[in-house]
């Protein structure tokens, strides 16, 4: 509680002593404390629980390893088969026969209204025909940051030397940056909103008009590095921080995937699919076009904006 | 035939304020003076260039478009060179001898 109040005041207050002050209150390392003792009730039971912990701490571990490094080859030599495999199908290279009678890409332009909804014919097929795509492009960003998460993420733990790193990260930042700049501030103030608005209209407006997921959500990241740019990360905690990051990624993926699969599901066994593609033109058209759409957006603000505030001071 | 001399005259001095920007960026030697000229380019030199392309067009939509981007860039780049200037100044350590060469 005490640390916390600490970490306040030196965020409110900034004072110059900063340093000195976290040296001499976390230089040095808490006193341990004793571990709670812990009864078992029975001798017979004390037994298995310790036969069991002494097999997880060594054969246990020892095991799993070994399952998942072959687990891991499997998985990598099948990829590696299936990859040959499909090149085996395809054409010589600077074959030109299989290009003359496809009409994939007439069909496309002609067709794709029919079937998609979408005023806006490349945001029909990049999130319709080719959805499957899109969402693997979408948790290509969403393992990135993971990566990144793992390599400079700093944890705020109560170990003193991990809080002593959290607290010089927050110390450079205030060092650095210690006042943000006015000028700075007042053109933000005339700024994010505007941008922040054209980022919804152009991911709302992604099937009607150019745009979509990955521009509309490029420009809100961006609105939001330049509101944290201007005003700091106290007012951007606020409203974002790791949590808010977990559940707007994880839901928006499990949205694009469990909508995806139901489409193509009912549509491979001819089943009605109840959404239908709306009037040409409306902003309420294209199916699930607009979710979808503001689903990839909704990962790609987050990642941008995270990936700055990962590689500016590891933490959100 | 005067709106297209209009034009042509605004077209003009907007393609000399950014020439003289790309000749200053490249010839200048700090940061602080290439700072000074790529942001005259960005702003008069664009504004210049977006009023003669309204003089053009006449007033409708369009031209709302252009007094928006004059809008927008008047003011993102004076505050990016202001920031550039900012960090060059908090940064560089030989910045006084550079500023006072000059007067020698």
């Amino acid at each position: 509680m005490k640390m916390n109040d600490d970490r306040i005041r030196w965020l409110a207050d900034g004072s110059e002593s900063l340093d000195s002050e976290m040296l001499r209150e976390y230089g040095q390392p808490e006193a341990e404390e004793a571990p709670d003792a812990f009864e078992m009730p029975h001798p017979r039971e004390r037994r298995y629980y310790h036969l069991l912990h002494t097999w997880t701490h060594r054969r246990g571990e020892r095991l799993m390893n070994r399952m998942y490094s072959v687990a891991v080859v499997l998985i990598c030599v099948a990829i590696c088969a299936l990859l040959i495999a499909t090149t085996a199908d395809m054409p010589r290279f600077g074959d030109a026969a299989p290009l003359e009678d496809d009409n994939l890409s007439e069909f496309y332009v002609e067709e794709g209204y029919r079937h998609t909804g979408a005023a806006n014919i490349v945001t029909g097929i990049i999130l319709d025909f080719r959805g499957f795509d899109t969402l693997g492009e979408s948790h290509v960003l969403f393992i990135a940051l993971c990566t990144v998460l793992m390599l400079l993420y700093l944890p705020k733990k109560s170990d003193p030397k991990t809080m002593r790193e959290w607290l010089e990260s927050e110390a450079d930042d205030r060092r650095f940056e210690p006042h943000a700049d006015l000028i700075l501030q007042q053109g933000a103030v005339l700024l994010v909103p505007l941008v922040l608005v054209f980022g919804v209209y152009i991911l709302l407006n992604g099937h009607l008009s150019p745009g979509g997921g990955f521009s509309g959500g490029t420009v809100l990241g961006a609105g939001l590095i330049l509101y944290l740019l201007a005003y700091g990360f106290r007012k951007t905690e606020r409203f974002f921080n790791f949590r808010t990051y977990r559940r707007l990624t994880t839901s928006a993926l499990l949205f694009y995937a469990l909508s995806k699969g139901y489409i193509f599901f009912t549509g491979a066994n001819g089943i009605s699919n109840g959404v239908g593609t709306g009037r040409f033109g409306a902003i309420l058209s294209g199916g699930l076009l607009l979710p979808l759409s503001v689903a990839v957006g909704l990962v790609v603000a987050c990642t941008m904006y995270v990936l700055y505030t990962l590689f500016r001071k590891g933490d959100l | 035939m005067t709106r297209f001399i209009l034009c042509a005259a605004m077209m003009g001095v907007g393609m000399f304020f950014e020439i003289s920007a790309v000749i200053g960026v490249y010839r200048f030697h700090t940061a602080l003076q290439r700072m000074h000229a790529a942001a005259m380019g960005d702003t008069l030199g664009l504004f210049f260039i977006l009023l003669g392309l309204t003089v053009a067009n006449g007033l409708d939509l369009t031209a709302a478009k252009f007094l928006m981007l004059v809008f927008l860039l008047w003011n993102t780049s004076p505050i990016a060179s202001h920031l550039i200037g900012k960090l060059e100044y908090e940064t560089n350590e030989g910045l006084e001898r550079e500023v006072v060469s000059w007067r020698r």
